[in-house]
């Protein structure tokens, strides 16, 4: 009696089960039929901007207002995203000696050119956390001595070309509008509400969940050994590209990073330290571009799709060294935090293209005023001769 | 068989439901439980004589044709309690004394604004919604009322669309007089006050004409349901005001396919002082104070006779014809003339720190004077060289304000059709009306006219009738429209600033009301509230503003809406645009400038404040970003 009623219900789950299966099922075919028709070819090679994004830009730079107030630490305003630096360094950036010329472009014009400049790897949260938590990576470069007008009218004499990226290839919304919505639902510490924004079905972004979760991925053993993406695409002389950096151990010495206890907040910035300071090992990333091919699905305005590497390959431009040295002192730390990257300081050449990236443009210099006015702390680009310390307020030391 | 019946009983059921339900908030609207104040306290802003002819010189407006008589004797739609009981009309924001008597100008003991005027042709007198009853504020502190005379009303009377909950004047008075009609033994009750002996002779005459205006009410509210014209929700003390005169005048008057949406609501404005403004309205759209009122007369239902019953244009010596009553118009805006800012009680409200006082003074110097001072114009440069003293005020554009642009891009963007009206530009070219800035009379399209343009001329007209009628001419008239300015209009994407005298007595803030206190609207946008609740007059002398917890009956103010938007007007540190126009302010700062707040206006306290030097403003970091790149370079 009991066995035939438990068999019943057995039966019953399995049935559900499977019917729970055929849905999923169907539905992953459907999106998949939907997204072989949708997702084609040509599309457009300039910029196509919509109505209203300068408003939801406001609203955008409220929002984050808000959350950087609302996530400052006791002394210092942080940025609204990529706060915790696991620390800045010093790297060697030498464009390829045989680079073809029709990537022979902007600050990357002339082949064999060494730049110095500064790397500041982070995580991505807008408030320091455990290295081990789930979260997104970036790696942000600053090249100096950049000769050449840049874009932004104010700092137009600067001599920095600002590489800006994370380690994904793709970004969890398409354009202003999605990131507006997302981000005031953020804002207000409403995680379902960022995907779900109302009941409205059409509205659900069951897939850039998904890359949301993607994207808070588990920690790399080493912000050495991930590769970085600038999701967002740009000019490229005649060209529009998507770049990224990928590690390069070829061009370094081999190197066995020692386990780290990743129990420990900040593993990351040890494994740094292990690597440069005490073990004394440079680390070497390639940094490549990937040409659009407007015949392909390589949209400019939407950086939830990400360019296919068979649509078009990725070839290396230029090759990043980070020497052995001494990086975690007060004074580098605080001027690594006081440096303000920008994909819009940027020769015209390198202009970033498409709505993350114009949204990036007023957002960024209005959190980076803000923390600036804040902190008490100067707002200038750096130049080759800059050193941590200067300029900075004094690290105030008990007597 | 079977299964049909079950359907039927569904439907019944749910049916049923639906009609409960809506008996429920006909019965209990979504509205505070009125109390009645211990008493009402008056701040010396004028004579009770000014006061009194304020509250209840009619300006011409009807009620969709709301008889006087009608209104003292409805009764609530659910019990026999008169309607316009303070227990009742109380609860939506109208004001009363418990001290006030009927008198000849209120025979009613109707509330505050609630006039009457006696038709010329029929001899009816008619309910008239005057200049007070929006723009009288009152605030409630441990039980007293303190009223502001020429304040900003907080009640919900403009509102036509009708909501599930209730919650407006015109959806209760239209609950009552539907009931009234429906329910004969109310019927009979209500003729016999309305007719007294001849109940039987006339009942039937009573319920025909009463079923007119109520229809007229009907119509109206299914007329601006259906096409959605005020989707953001003006609660208390809010109207889309010149959205409002816009759908009147040009949709309902002249052709329905003028109606446009209306989603940017503002406050009533405080009147102290206005007639020494250059430009007035929110926008800074209006110069000549005449025509400003008449325009205002015919969005709150004033008659205007136009077209004909076959919607050909009537005789020209009918046309334009009004009820707009220029002459207690006139006497209305030279009583205002002697309103004074209130004075902060402190006997109720706490006295002042003067020596907080005196630091805000300075921080105003050094944040606020820059929009917000008085700049009295020598004589040669006035609009209106007889007019003393006379400010220029400054219209801030929205795009460094910062705050909601739904109001002033609706004036500035929304074109109406008048053709219909038959006009010429030559007969255009006659009015009294000065367009400045942009644009001039050969650019005015009349297939497509701005609204302001078109209720300029439009007001032009209405205004000749009235003084002709009144065999009113030369000086006379150029005196009765304000100092003899000219009819100017002007849209600007932008909202003035005017001096802050008692300010204090004007909450919500901002011209949306989207900030309930002063201490909030000196903080950093991310430190305001994005909801608040509003409604009971419940004032916080601490902040300067409105208490903004929930309480039974409440409205909820979202700030997320189209046209509620609280940003703007911020002051905070980083790039100075996108509204934030100023520096941080620290929390001891925004109290000190909130105590200086309380005292501006008012010379005797203003004198005893001591010296403070003032800081020199604190220009921002350099930002371009919001500005598009290729007009940045």
């Amino acid at each position: 009696m009991l066995k035939r009623f438990f068999g019943k219900i057995l039966a019953l789950f399995a049935k559900l089960l499977l019917a729970l299966g055929l849905i999923v099922l169907a539905g992953w075919g459907i999106a998949e039929l939907y997204y072989s028709i949708t997702w084609r070819g040509p599309v457009a090679s300039v910029e196509e901007i919509p109505p209203g994004e300068a408003a939801m830009t406001q609203k955008i730079i409220s929002d984050a207002i808000f959350i950087i107030e609302s996530h400052k630490d006791n002394t210092r305003i942080m940025r609204d995203a990529h706060a915790k630096a696991h620390g800045c360094v010093r790297a060697d950036v030498t464009v390829r000696e045989d680079l073809p010329e029709t990537l022979q472009q902007g600050a990357f014009k002339t082949p064999g050119q060494h730049y110095p400049a500064w790397v500041r790897f982070s995580n991505g949260n807008a408030y320091p956390q455990f290295d081990s938590a789930r979260d997104a990576r970036g790696m942000a470069i600053k090249l100096m001595n950049v000769e050449g007008k840049k874009l932004l009218p104010s700092e137009a004499d600067a001599q920095t070309q600002d590489l800006v990226m994370f380690n994904q290839p793709l970004f969890f919304v398409s354009d202003v509008a999605e990131y507006q919505s997302n981000f005031a639902a953020q804002a207000e510490g409403q995680k379902i509400k960022a995907f779900f924004p109302s009941w409205d079905p059409r509205t659900w972004q069951f897939r850039h969940l998904i890359i949301g979760l993607k994207t808070l991925s588990p920690p790399p053993e080493s912000p050495f050994t991930a590769s970085y993406f600038s999701i967002a695409p740009f000019k490229y002389g005649p060209h529009n590209i998507k770049y990224r950096t990928v590690p390069d151990p070829e061009r370094c010495p081999s190197y066995t990073a020692p386990e780290q206890n990743k129990n420990l907040p900040n593993f990351l910035r040890s494994s740094l330290y292990q690597q440069l300071s005490v073990d004394q090992v440079p680390a070497c990333f390639a940094i490549q571009v990937q040409r659009q091919d407007p015949s392909k699905f390589m949209p400019l305005e939407d950086t939830s799709i990400e360019w296919l590497e068979s649509d078009a390959p990725f070839e290396t431009i230029a090759h990043l060294r980070i020497e052995a040295q001494d990086f975690d002192s007060p004074e580098q730390n605080l001027f690594c935090d006081n440096l303000s990257f920008t994909p819009w300081h940027s020769l015209p050449e390198h202009q970033p293209l498409g709505g993350i990236n114009r949204l990036r443009r007023a957002a960024y210099e209005a959190v980076s005023a803000y923390r600036h006015e804040r902190n008490g702390a100067p707002r200038e680009e750096p130049t080759a001769e800059t050193q941590p310390g200067d300029g900075d307020l004094p690290i105030t030391t008990a007597p | 068989m079977r299964l049909v019946l079950r359907l039927l009983l569904l439907v019944l059921l749910l049916a049923g439901t639906a009609i409960a339900v809506v008996v429920h908030y006909l019965k209990n609207p979504h509205v505070p439980a009125y109390q009645a104040p211990e008493q009402v306290l008056y701040l010396n802003q004028w004579d009770e004589a000014a006061r009194q002819l304020y509250y209840y010189t009619p300006q011409g407006t009807t009620l969709k044709g709301l008889r006087y008589d009608w209104l003292v004797a409805l009764e609530q739609p659910f019990n026999q309690k008169r309607f316009i009981a303070p227990e009742n009309l109380g609860r939506y924001g109208l004001l009363f004394d418990p001290k006030q008597t009927p008198s000849d100008a209120n025979p009613g003991n109707l509330p505050v604004g609630l006039a009457r005027h006696q038709d010329a042709d029929t001899g009816q007198w008619y309910v008239d919604i005057t200049c007070a009853a929006c723009h009288t504020g009152e605030l409630r502190y441990q039980g007293q009322a303190v009223r502001i005379d020429g304040g900003a009303g907080m009640h919900a009377l403009a509102s036509t669309v009708p909501t599930l909950k209730g919650g407006s004047f015109g959806q209760a008075l239209g609950a009552a007089m539907a009931l009234t009609y429906y329910n004969p033994s109310k019927f009979d009750r209500f003729a016999d006050k309305v007719l007294g002996i001849n109940a039987k002779r006339d009942r039937k005459k009573l319920r025909f004409e009463f079923k007119a205006v109520l229809d007229r009410f009907t119509a109206t509210a299914l007329n601006d349901w259906r096409r959605g014209l005020y989707p953001t929700e003006e609660g208390p003390g809010r109207t889309d005001a010149f959205g409002r005169i816009a759908n009147t005048v040009y949709g309902d008057m002249i052709d329905e396919k003028n109606y446009h949406i209306a989603n940017g609501p503002v406050n009533y404005p405080h009147l102290w002082d206005i007639w020494k403004f250059d430009w007035v309205q929110w926008n800074g759209s209006a110069m000549q104070p005449m025509a400003r009122n008449v325009g205002e007369a015919l969005g709150v239902g004033a008659s205007l006779t136009l077209f004909n019953n076959n919607g050909q244009p009537v005789a020209i010596n009918e046309r334009y014809a009004s009820s707009v009553r220029i002459h207690d118009m006139y006497r209305i805006e030279e009583t205002l003339k002697t309103l004074k800012p209130p004075r902060w009680p402190e006997e109720l409200f706490g006295a002042i720190n003067l020596k907080q006082a005196s630091k805000g003074r300075a921080l105003f110097e050094e944040n606020c004077a820059y929009c917000h001072a008085p700049r009295p114009q020598p004589q040669a440069k006035r609009l209106a060289p007889e007019r003393d003293p006379e400010w220029k005020l400054k219209v801030i554009p929205t795009r460094i304000i910062g705050t909601d642009p739904t109001a002033a891009d609706n004036i500035a963007d929304n074109r109406y059709d008048v053709r219909r009206l038959g006009w010429t530009r030559g007969q255009l070219a006659g009015q009294d009306v000065t367009l400045v800035g942009d644009g001039t009379l050969a650019d005015v399209d009349l297939a497509e006219v701005s609204s302001a343009k078109g209720l300029a001329y439009l007001t032009a007209y209405v205004e000749d009738r009235a003084y002709k009628n009144a065999g009113i001419r030369g000086d006379e008239r150029a005196r009765m429209d304000g100092f003899g300015l000219k009819i100017g209009v002007r849209e600007l994407r932008g909202y003035k600033a005017r001096p802050l005298d008692g300010i204090w007595a004007t909450p919500p803030f901002l011209h949306n009301g989207s900030v309930p206190n002063l201490f909030q609207l000196l903080s950093p946008v991310a430190e305001r509230e994005i909801k608040f609740h509003i409604g009971n007059l419940a004032f916080d002398p601490k902040h300067v503003g409105f208490e903004t917890q929930e309480f039974p009956g409440s409205f909820l103010l979202d700030t997320s809406v189209t046209g509620n938007s609280n940003r703007g007007h911020e002051f905070r540190d980083g790039c100075r645009q996108g509204g934030v126009i100023g520096r941080y302010l620290s929390p001891s700062e925004r109290w000190a400038l909130i105590e200086y707040l309380k005292v501006l206006g008012h010379a005797e306290l203003e004198q005893q404040l001591t010296p403070v030097p003032a800081k020199p403003w604190t220009e921002g970091p350099s930002c371009d970003a919001l500005i598009p790149l290729v007009e940045a370079q």
